[in-house]
């Protein structure tokens, strides 16, 4: 921890006593300790809230049946009103008790599905699922700012992403996405100051996992009826993810896998290289002709806007990049170039990505032995490997050079992690 | 850069002036959405028209989801013709009205927009060379433990061959139509299925 190494610093240079340092580290042990208590507080508690709920509607339900039509309607909003109590006592008496806020919020949330849904029981009300979603997710959105509730917060990203679902199904796909990245926009806010105050909490990083996932899925569900163009879309928004991984990790400090959206945006980037690196792929491309007309525009406008936005990021974060990360954050454009101008030459546009696939996977080694980190070494060797595999589909080669190629690699797995082991060892003699 | 939300300004408790009115409309527009849904049923309860609909028989399809039963109606099966009828899809809204024949209501005429009297905001279900068939939306009845029972219970019936009178009591008002109850045989269901099943105990 710099904190520590601050400390340390300062007592070599008779800056502070032996006396005040260890009150400072001991002071930095509890605070870490706090933390992990009040976690554990923050997850019983919520476990709790929903389990009674839970009970308390499993109970009622067993005599709902006889139940005059008036009574099950008053039980129906009792899980709501306590709800709000609950929050009001917590917002009065225990506002800056984490597991209070957390448990509350997230039982109200609960509760407004519930009466709306015993509701729609009792009066035998036909809904339309979207609608029920949208609707209680929207009521539970003030739970999130007012509690500062980051589960309810997790929660509710989870709803809108069910909600954009059925943009797949919808006879408007276009317009039900929009309304859910309405609902995403609403949240910013929360998230926003989430990171400015919170950054190392674990809701928090569970938050960049969450949102881009909820992103992508949701902007793939609606692009695929949208035509090949999409993919311009989806590589570029992966790039975004990207970039904001790396900006996340270069000034906040954000340890790799807490950092969701450098995880998401790195394996994406990587995942659809590959996907295009095949030889099918750019022998399609070439003798298409891609609708551009109807519902078609739609998805070329979206997938254009992406591709500025990650252009315009590419500016934005080329001052904190280091040339490791060249390959990586250039892969949207190099790939979405040779999509839009590449269909004549075919053969030059795949080598093209095979080379750019091949140096993310050095660069990727490289970085792991200059930073001595055996995940990221490991993870560069592992994309060289499946890109070597992915060829051996489509690339005639004898069994002798592909089996003197995977002796190769394999070599390179053994040597690099011995290599960076061994550095290691020394470092510690 | 701008702070955005309640996050950084005063203390965010019930002392703030901004979270306390905010708590307000918040449980007002929480409490107001289920109180909405309830008025508008009572509503159209009191003061619909009431129409009888002839239930095809039930037909189970998911064993585990024994919370209602599946409702299907006489007037869901027959294919439906009118001007333009070709142009319309799956998942359409139509208006169908409604009028007393004999025993039961039927669907009358299909509109492309609401009718005069009595009228039901439909969708449509599927489309043949036949016409158009359409999904009158009151597809469950709630009855909780003794769904399952209910449902099997009456398709049982069915495959025996015994005479079973299904219908849904509804109510519609300006195009939102209701289910009051389901009878078989002039008995809600709920207590013909209690019967039945008293009546299978003591034999």
């Amino acid at each position: 921890m710099s904190n520590r190494i601050d400390i340390d610093e300062l007592l070599e240079n008779g800056i502070i006593s032996a006396e005040v340092a260890g009150d400072i580290h001991h002071y930095y042990d509890n605070k870490k300790s706090n933390r992990s208590s009040s976690l554990l507080l923050v997850i019983f508690g919520v476990l709790g809230a929903i389990l009674i709920g839970s009970g308390v509607m499993l109970i009622l339900a067993h005599n709902w049946g006889q139940l005059p039509k008036l009574l099950k309607t008053v039980l129906a909003f009792i899980p709501l009103i306590s709800g709000q109590l609950l929050c009001a006592y917590t917002l009065k008496r225990k506002a800056d008790n984490i597991a209070w806020r957390e448990s509350t919020a997230i039982f109200l949330a609960l509760a407004i599905g519930a009466c709306i849904a015993l509701i729609s029981q009792i009066y035998h009300i036909e809904g339309e699922m979207h609608s029920f979603l949208l609707t209680w997710m929207l009521l539970a959105l003030p739970i999130v700012y007012l509690m500062r509730s980051s589960v309810t917060s997790i929660f509710y990203i989870v709803g809108t992403f069910y909600y954009a679902t059925f943009s797949y199904t919808s006879k408007e796909p276009l317009g039900r996405f929009l309304i859910y990245l309405l609902t995403m926009l609403f949240i910013f806010p929360f998230y926003y100051n989430l990171i400015r105050s919170k950054i190392n909490r674990n809701l928090t990083s569970i938050h960049h996992y969450f949102v881009p996932f909820s992103l992508i899925a949701g902007t793939v569900l609606v692009f695929l009826e949208g035509g090949h163009y999409a993919s311009i879309g989806i590589i570029s928004l992966f790039g975004i993810f990207y970039m904001i991984g790396h900006y996340l990790q270069a000034t906040n400090h954000l340890s790799l896998f807490k950092n969701g959206y450098l995880i998401i945006g790195a394996i994406g980037t990587i995942g659809m290289l590959m996907f295009f690196s095949f030889e099918w792929f750019f022998d399609y491309h070439s003798k298409e002709i891609y609708k551009v007309d109807g519902e078609y525009r739609y998805a070329i406008l979206a997938a254009s806007g992406l591709f500025v936005a990650a252009v315009i990021g590419l500016f934005a974060v080329r001052k904190v990049g280091s040339y490791y990360e060249m390959p990586a954050l250039f892969g949207f454009l190099v790939f979405s170039l040779l999509f839009l101008f590449g269909k004549s030459v075919p053969g030059i546009s795949q080598l093209v990505i095979n080379i750019l696939i091949m140096m993310m996977g050095v660069m990727t080694v490289k970085r792991g032995i200059d930073y001595d980190h055996l995940g990221i070494l490991n993870y560069g060797l592992l994309i060289i490997t499946v890109l070597m595999i992915c060829r051996f589909f489509d690339v005639e080669l004898s069994f002798i050079i592909r089996g003197m190629l995977f002796i190769a690699v394999g070599i390179a797995f053994f040597a690099t992690n011995r290599f960076i082991l061994q550095k290691r060892t020394n470092h510690a003699e | 850069m701008l702070q955005i939300g309640l996050y950084y300004k005063k203390e965010q408790t019930m002392q703030n002036r901004y979270v306390q009115i905010t708590f307000a409309l918040m449980v007002i527009l929480q409490l107001t959405i289920p109180l909405k849904m309830i008025f508008d049923s009572e509503n159209i309860i009191k003061n619909g028209d009431v129409h009888y609909l002839e239930c095809m028989p039930v037909d189970p399809s998911d064993p585990f989801r024994g919370r209602y039963i599946d409702l299907r109606y006489k007037a869901e099966n027959q294919a439906y013709k009118f001007d333009n009828w070709k142009q319309y899809s799956r998942g359409d809204i139509l208006y169908a009205s409604m009028a007393q024949n004999g025993d039961y209501s039927e669907i009358v005429q299909i509109f492309t927009h609401a009718p005069q009297g009595s009228y039901v905001k439909i969708k449509v279900a599927s489309k043949s060379s036949n016409g158009l068939y359409i999904d009158i939306p009151l597809d469950r009845y709630y009855m909780e433990e003794n769904a399952a029972i209910a449902s099997d219970t009456l398709l049982r019936f069915r495959r025996e061959g015994k005479n079973l009178d299904i219908y849904a009591k509804t109510r519609t008002k300006d195009g939102e139509i209701m289910l009051e109850e389901v009878f078989v045989n002039s008995i809600p269901v709920g207590a013909y299925i209690t019967r039945e099943i008293q009546n299978l105990e003591v034999k």
